[in-house]
């Protein structure tokens, strides 16, 4: 939507605009995503630290 | 300020790893003295074949089963070219250019250290498998950098 077009709408229904409240909004997939993402750092610090170790 | 039940859970996890984290590399860094290879220790780079120890490059034994290994690098070859420790030995490595920037690497070891003009650089590891062991400059540092390595001998 042009800013144009968003200012014609919010002329036309200035309060449709309803939000949601904070414990509403599902964030199960930002927590998925957040942990596979955290894995996947742990597993290459651990690998990375290992091998550091286990040259020494 | 509210948090989601899912914040609260990915904030406790991103701030336990963290602290995870740097409590592994403190106390591998100041107990068990795991460092990188960098060094304050300076020298004039115009100068290295008459400052010593640089002036009398080579192996020098400091204890029963500790040396310290002296060694210029220099387009495109190190200098002593070989040395030989008998197993179990560990050696300190302390590196200069006298030239450009190169490196110090031993492939399978953590001895992997760039050596800049300028700056006197040491590694230590403990060789404990017999073996000839190849060191090779990971600097490009001209023409036949890739012709630039020196081996150690590590006998019975």
């Amino acid at each position: 939507m042009s800013n144009l077009e968003y200012k014609k709408s919010k002329q036309k229904n200035p309060h449709t605009h309803t939000t949601k409240t904070h414990e509403d909004q599902s964030l199960k997939g930002t927590f998925v995503s957040v942990m596979l993402l955290g894995t996947f750092i742990v597993v290459a610090w651990v690998g990375i630290f290992y091998l550091f170790i286990s040259r020494l | 300020m509210h948090l989601h039940r899912y914040e609260k859970y990915w904030l406790i996890f991103g701030v336990g790893t963290l602290i995870i984290f740097l409590s592994v590399i403190g106390v591998s860094a100041f107990a068990m003295g795991n460092h990188p290879p960098s060094h304050t220790e300076t020298i004039d780079p115009q100068n290295v074949d008459e400052t010593p120890p640089f002036d009398n490059p080579g192996l020098e034994q400091i204890d029963e089963h500790t040396y310290v290994a002296t060694i210029k690098a220099m387009t495109f070859g190190y200098q002593p070219n070989e040395i030989e420790i008998p197993v179990g030995s560990t050696v300190i490595f302390q590196v200069t250019s006298q030239d450009v920037v190169h490196s110090f690497t031993i492939p399978g070891t953590n001895v992997n250290m760039m050596v800049t003009p300028g700056h006197i650089n040491k590694a230590e590891h403990t060789f404990t498998e017999p073996g000839s062991y190849l060191v090779l400059c990971n600097e490009y540092c001209g023409t036949g950098h890739h012709y630039m390595q020196m081996t150690i001998e590590v006998i019975e």
